[in-house]
């Protein structure tokens, strides 16, 4: 059972790995983290880091290879496709390309009324009118419901792929990178609709971004990943003023903010070394060939995930 | 004081379409000192790619580019043949892109690939070319170069692409280096490796570097100067001190004040209103109007042109000292 009763979803040890020409990739380590009711967990981490993977798992679109998945107390990886499909209503994914999840034949209204017909909710007089109500909560114009996605803009594409993903009235989101793909001000114009929708919904976001600037504006909670292990997790304004793992630290830190009037230019100094390949990771912690503060226990013993204080933990031995 | 190394004067793009015209870029002028980073900043649609590849010859067929003033060096690029012109860039001015995938030839080695770079330039012999290849990759941060040359694009991430996108562009030593958004689709922590790297090789070659780019801690953090586009117009052109103190156009101001950093978390985020125009019709009047708070009649009826604020400040903003005033 779930440790605490109001996570809508909780991840317990999730592991994930995918065989790609006779190896094993080792995409996804023994994940644990809780998602509460009316919250939102960010994932944090580089390209191949397994945070999409980790969304894709607590949504049950990718088989788990151990470990459990709750999603309001059911376990998913103990249910079939035919048993879970009454609960995908609840659970919903807006992606960061929404021209590519969008059918280019369809207009984006038949989009929107093709979830909810999917569902069967409601009659088709009901889908329309509920079709031009979300369209208009979204910030499109009734109109726009006729056009095809390549009539629209990006910030608008993805309007319509928030409206598709609430239209069934879902309870857990995950967001993967859904403003990336956006210019600066329509990337505040989508987070701010994210954060309304959320309030009135009361909805539970999992949100995945390699932008730790948006996820620190959204999150309550936050879990970096390397190499598909959970280095720290922490409540988000513990993470962003005290990050305690090498790692989240040059993360932090690699992100260039717009100097201050009387401030110098930010030094542009690199983190050493690229991600490890994920068929052959490093001996001892993952990290250490790439780390600032690495000694020679960290090439050959493996740091636990311990806690620090509590609601924080960290997967280093030096992290205090 | 030195002669800019490129300078552009009234530069217009417009693309021809089945059923109108779209006015890409409006009259930008510029110039660009040796040894100077110039950032060019704006949304998607603003022009800041479309007028740095006008000047290239990189436009599509359906392009028509008028410009009263192109100088690079002594070349008048306006004069130039498009076989000329092919041979200054690659040559003389290099040029990076978004996506090394799409750049680079994925059914060709690597080192091939920065090799053929300079023998079509007639740059450097066969032989010349090889080993300025390997040392160009160590250069570029690229590991056991010997076996890293015979590797194709596939092979390689997507910083490390970038990096041998960065080697073909400068295997030439160019005087002038056209970044069109080079690090966007890469990681933070490989957008610091790549941003580092550049200005590595700036300072090494002193060369002078155009970055396109829409990320604004990008623009203050590695270039000296800013120029913010929009609707194909250079709005607001001012070093980068004096771009963070003294923002003068409204829509720089707007911007600014969007940005989501680090540390935003408990504040209010106050998006630009609207939507950037296309622009189907010569401008008249101000393009930012519509969404600007400043706005007043003189704004909807003359087009403002690019005007000197102080030295090296230029802004086209019929408004700018109450722009300035309000926000200081």
């Amino acid at each position: 059972m779930p440790a605490e009763a109001e996570a809508v979803l909780s991840l317990q040890n999730v592991s994930k790995d995918f065989v790609v020409r006779h190896r094993v990739l080792h995409a996804v380590d023994r994940v644990s983290f809780d998602v509460p009711k009316g919250k939102t967990v960010g994932l944090v981490g580089e390209s191949g880091s397994g945070k999409s993977t980790v969304g894709r798992l607590g949504l049950s679109l990718l088989p788990t290879t151990a470990g459990n998945v709750y999603f309001k107390g059911q376990d998913l990886t103990k249910m079939t496709p035919k048993t879970i499909r009454p609960l995908r209503r609840a659970m919903q994914i807006i992606f960061q390309d929404p021209l590519a999840s969008l059918s280019q034949r369809m207009t984006v209204g038949a989009a929107v009324f093709d979830a909810l017909s999917l569902h069967n909710i409601g009659t088709p007089k009901e889908r329309w009118k509920r079709v031009d109500a979300l369209m208009e909560r979204v910030g499109l114009s009734a109109s726009m419901t006729q056009a095809y996605p390549f009539e629209l803009s990006g910030g608008q594409l993805q309007r319509v792929g928030i409206a598709r993903a609430l239209s069934v009235g879902p309870e857990l989101v995950v967001c993967d990178e859904p403003v990336s793909a956006l210019d600066v001000s329509i990337q505040i114009q989508i987070i701010q609709l994210l954060r309304e929708l959320q309030a009135e919904m009361n909805l539970s976001y999992i949100f995945i971004s390699h932008n730790l600037a948006v996820v620190e504006y959204l999150s309550d909670e936050v879990v970096v990943l390397y190499l598909g292990q959970v280095v720290e997790q922490a409540p988000a304004d513990q993470l962003f003023t005290r990050p305690s793992h090498p790692y989240t630290r040059v993360l932090i830190d690699s992100i260039l903010r717009v100097p201050k009037a009387d401030e110098p230019q930010q030094k542009l100094e690199a983190l050493r070394g690229e991600m490890p390949s994920p068929f052959s990771p490093p001996s001892g912690c993952t990290f250490h060939g790439r780390c600032p503060i690495a000694q020679d226990i960290c090439s050959t013993e493996v740091p636990q995930l311990r806690l620090l204080e509590a609601g924080h933990s960290v997967k280093c031995h030096f992290a205090e | 004081m030195a002669e800019p190394l490129l300078q552009v004067e009234n530069l217009y793009t417009q693309f021809r379409r089945a059923d109108d015209t779209v006015y890409a870029v409006n009259g930008v002028s510029f110039s660009v000192d040796p040894g100077e980073v110039v950032g060019i900043v704006g949304e998607s649609g603003s022009g800041k790619s479309v007028s740095m590849m006008s000047l290239l010859g990189l436009v599509r067929g359906n392009a028509v580019v008028k410009v009263d003033r192109a100088r690079f060096k002594t070349y008048d690029l306006k004069k130039l043949g498009s076989h000329a012109l092919e041979d200054i860039r690659g040559r003389e001015i290099g040029v990076v892109f978004q996506d090394p995938m799409t750049s680079l030839n994925p059914v060709m080695r690597v080192g091939d690939q920065v090799m053929e770079a300079m023998m079509a330039h007639h740059y450097a012999t066969p032989k010349a070319a090889f080993q300025r290849t390997l040392d160009l990759f160590h250069e570029v941060g690229i590991p056991e170069v010997v076996n890293r040359f015979r590797n194709y694009p596939h092979e390689f991430s997507g910083g490390m692409r970038q990096r041998i996108m960065i080697a073909i562009a400068v295997a030439c030593e160019p005087e002038l280096l056209i970044a069109d958004e080079p690090t966007t689709a890469l990681d933070v922590t490989v957008q610091m490796q790549i941003l580092a790297l550049l200005q590595e090789l700036k300072e090494r070659r002193n060369m002078s570097i155009m970055m396109i780019t829409h990320d604004f801690g990008v623009a203050t953090n590695f270039c000296d100067r800013i120029m913010v586009m929009y609707a194909g117009q250079i709005v607001e052109s001012a070093t980068v001190q004096d771009f963070i103190a003294r923002p003068a156009h409204p829509y720089s101001l707007g911007l600014k004040a969007s940005i989501l950093e680090m540390g935003s978390r408990n504040r209010e985020l106050v998006p630009v209103p609207g939507l950037p125009p296309v622009v189907t019709r010569p401008p008249t009047r101000c393009s930012f109007a519509e969404r600007c708070t400043f706005a007043i009649d003189r704004c909807r009826e003359e087009l403002p042109a690019l005007r000197m604020l102080e030295s090296g400040h230029l802004v086209a903003c019929h408004r700018s000292e109450e722009v300035i005033s309000r926000a200081g």
